[in-house]
């Protein structure tokens, strides 16, 4: 009990005086949230390690306090903001959340070109990330081991507190095996609560639903996994493969998937709740910012804790903050003591949000600042006789159709009557109720074509279900195919 | 009053009222706790510090500072017990006011205010004894404290003088931390620790072991003080006798007598009956079971061996 205080209190004064978090704080506040749980049955009202329930106002002198000091460094430290700061001929200690818009964006194209500008001289480089780079080329981020163990013990805290996960659930990861630091950080937090972990990997979706639905018999263990981590196109591509082949909900014991990287769409969710029999919890994260991600709220808005960094919504031409109501881009800047090697300064995410009015929120995630869920990437974004459309805007109006195949391929082209939607189907009615609902949600659709085959479609955008892994027999079958040709 | 009933009165009465209220209170009432963290053994080893260190610096304090912590301690003991039966502020307002009385009394009828100090005190443990057991403090951490307080008691009281010197301090104090009553020329007294540890141990016993080692508890408490009382009236027994020195040594030997007789002790959830969620993860036996049947049935075992493997 008095342990328990303590750690919480070490870490509080870590985060208000902007010193190094002691990692074992964190995982002494997991042993103690598993102890309360296995003596009362459950723990108390959690929310303060949600984030903070601070008002903005009185936050205001501790995030400056913290800007200034992640500028000093990142002048101090990094080559990048050296010369950009120079550049703008400002001082590090001249910026805080007021002065923040002076600095320029960090344009995403700068860290992917040399990540290596953007680290600290003073860290201690563990780890280079490599994004999977499904929407663009992929981005290196240099993480020290102290962010690493930083992120497993924050994520271990999320399995607690937003998960209920337990000592004797199983949770099985359907990531791309690349996604190393985060399957690393999935299985170290499992191990910290001491449940068991595996990962599959993106394999054949047949050999991941048998995974999920055969037993293994381990003591201790739930005999089938209960947690899924995963794409939503892989979620996408499961539900569809585990409808066509007869899977029910009868046949898994997953009680969660926590489901992120991609749109997740209403249409999707429903489905994979219908054939999992389980709850999707959606999540939103980038390697550039880790460990600070976004949690969405049964409300559908996704929210930020302030305490991890500065979330702006830039304007979709990046030169001012978007007004309420407006889309606009996700701007990220990571703070220490949460990022102390790869240095980062209003990152452009190039994620598409809508800000939300200041006032509109009820939910249970109220105290954190939200957006609307994620919309789209800026570049994906199709503008049509002034009404601007959005990938979600596509994707929910597939995927609410129950025959629409999963993961959605589509592709957009302008017409002279309005947008033409090419759709990667094979249900006949399709194209004319895709249509005639686009209509009614005022999408600017001209025309939709389904294809049956994605051969015939214009390009899609690639999923990262797309970054699927080849068995050997699935691998000689392509080399064969490509020597025919 | 009588000796003999200001004998019985204090050192049977009082610790039965105790066991009594904080038991009803224990089973009706829920303390507010932290929502993360449990007592552990840690946590004895700070309280047992804290026990040692605490009549070293009543001693070192001059009387004031000393009559104001008290005061304090009482206050919030009370304010504790009473926040789950009234809101926390009216609860506050009522443990101030009590204070309050208590301290004019003191100086205008030190009669009524020794009567109230025995009714806060009583307050004070039904509060602090629920908040560690609603807080999870196990029959083990218990039994390991009353055994570490025997030795210091043993230590304190008998060898060296320092509990009488921090009696002798206090007594003549407001609040003093011992339930008293005038019976003869000189006051029975049963200290507060005494009489919480005797409460704590029965409510830990309830809790973690069930009804029949709440009795048990409960009524060799009350044996050990109606034997003190006995030993007072045969003569055996003057001046001070620290109650834990005999109480101590009981709760291990419950302790190890329940643990041996009904293993771990149960947790506050299983008391209070809340269904742990899963627990269909397969028990060890289970999972051999399974796996034998799957081995018979002839997958991995029925596989032929690799060639040149074979023997």
């Amino acid at each position: 009990m008095l342990g328990t205080a303590l750690a919480q209190l070490r870490y509080g004064f870590s985060l208000v005086a902007g010193r190094r978090i002691r990692i074992a704080d964190i995982e002494h506040v997991v042993a103690d949230i598993m102890a309360t749980r296995r003596e009362f049955g459950g723990v108390g009202d959690l929310r303060e390690f949600r984030g903070t329930t601070m008002a903005a106002a009185d936050r205001k002198p501790i995030d400056d306090r913290r800007i200034r000091r992640l500028a000093l460094k990142a002048y101090a430290e990094t080559t990048y903001y050296r010369r950009q700061f120079d550049r703008v001929g400002m001082r590090p200690e001249e910026l805080s959340l007021s002065t923040l818009e002076r600095l320029p964006l960090t344009p995403k194209e700068a860290l992917q070109d040399l990540p290596e500008a953007f680290v600290s001289r003073r860290a201690q480089p563990w780890y280079r990330a490599e994004t999977t780079g499904t929407t663009g080329p992929p981005t290196g981020v240099w993480f020290s081991r102290y962010e690493t163990d930083l992120m497993t013990a924050m994520t271990a805290i999320a399995f607690l507190v937003d998960y209920q996960l337990r000592d004797e659930d199983v949770v099985q990861i359907n990531l791309s095996s690349r996604a190393f630091l985060g399957i690393h950080c999935l299985v170290g937090a499992a191990s910290l609560i001491g449940a068991a972990a595996c990962s599959v990997g993106l394999v054949a979706p047949e050999v991941a639903l048998s995974r999920l639905a055969g037993e293994a018999h381990l003591a201790g263990r739930q005999p089938r996994p209960t947690m899924l981590v995963t794409y939503s196109s892989y979620l996408g591509l499961m539900v569809e493969v585990g409808e066509k082949t007869g899977y029910g909900a009868g046949d898994f014991g997953l009680r969660q998937i926590m489901c992120g990287g991609e749109i997740l769409t209403d249409g999707l969710r429903r489905r994979a709740e219908r054939l999992f029999g389980a709850r999707i919890v959606e999540t939103y994260g980038m390697t550039e910012i880790n460990p600070a991600n976004g949690q969405i709220c049964a409300g559908g808005h996704l929210h930020f804790n302030p305490e991890q960094g500065v979330t702006e919504v830039i304007d979709l031409t990046g030169a001012r903050p978007a007004e309420p109501g407006e889309l606009g881009v996700l701007t990220f800047t990571p703070v220490y003591p949460y990022r102390e090697t790869t240095l980062l300064l209003r990152l452009l995410s190039g994620d598409v949000v809508r800000r939300l009015p200041d006032e509109s929120m009820h939910c249970e995630l109220a105290q954190l600042p939200a957006t609307s869920r994620l919309l789209g990437k800026h570049r994906h974004l199709t503008r049509f006789a002034g009404r601007l459309v959005t990938p979600r805007d596509i994707l929910e109006l597939i995927e609410a159709d129950p025959a629409a195949i999963l993961p959605s391929r589509w592709a957009l082209e302008e017409v002279r009557d309005g947008l033409e939607l090419h759709v990667h189907g094979d249900d006949e009615g399709l194209a004319d109720r895709l249509h005639e609902r686009g209509l009614a949600l005022d999408l600017p659709l001209g025309r939709v074509v389904v294809h049956t085959g994605c051969d015939t479609m214009p390009p899609a955008a690639p999923v990262r279900a797309d970054l699927r892994e080849l068995s050997f027999a699935e691998s000689a079958r392509r080399s064969d195919l490509e020597a025919v040709r | 009053m009588t000796g003999l009933t200001a004998e019985i009165a204090v050192l049977v009465v009082v610790p039965a009222a105790a066991i009594l209220l904080s038991t009803l209170y224990f089973l009706r009432l829920r303390i507010e706790r932290p929502p993360v963290g449990v007592f552990t053994l840690r946590d004895i080893g700070v309280m047992m510090a804290v026990v040692v260190a605490l009549p070293v610096l009543y001693l070192a304090l001059p009387s004031f500072a000393v009559a104001t912590i008290l005061g304090l301690m009482v206050v919030f003991g009370v304010q504790l017990t009473l926040a789950p039966i009234m809101t926390g502020r009216l609860a506050l307002g009522v443990a101030f006011s009590a204070a309050a009385l208590e301290l004019t009394f003191f100086f205008r009828a030190p009669d009524v205010a020794t009567v109230l100090n025995n009714l806060l005190l009583l307050t004070l443990v039904v509060g602090v004894t629920n908040l560690y057991v609603q807080s999870g403090i196990k029959v083990r951490d218990v039994a390991v404290f009353g055994a570490l307080l025997a030795v210091y008691d043993l230590v304190a009281t008998v060898m060296l003088p320092t509990m009488s010197e921090f009696l002798r301090k206090t007594i003549e104090l407001p609040f003093p931390p011992v339930f008293a009553a005038w019976g003869g020329p000189l006051p029975v007294m049963i200290g507060l620790g005494d009489v919480l540890m005797l409460t704590l141990w029965t409510l830990a016993s309830l809790k973690g072991y069930g009804r029949a080692a709440g009795w048990l508890a409960a009524c060799s408490g009350l044996v050990l003080t109606a034997a003190l009382v006995a030993g007072i009236q045969s003569g055996l027994l003057t001046g001070l006798f620290p109650v834990t020195v005999l109480a101590g040594p009981f709760m291990a030997m419950q302790y190890l007598f329940w643990r041996r007789r009904r293993g771990a002790e149960q947790t506050m959830a299983t008391y209070r009956g809340i269904a742990t969620p899963s627990l269909a993860a397969v028990s060890a036996e289970a999972v051999d079971e399974r796996l034998a049947e799957q081995l018979l049935s002839g997958s991995p075992l029925g596989r032929p061996a690799p060639v040149g493997y074979s023997g």
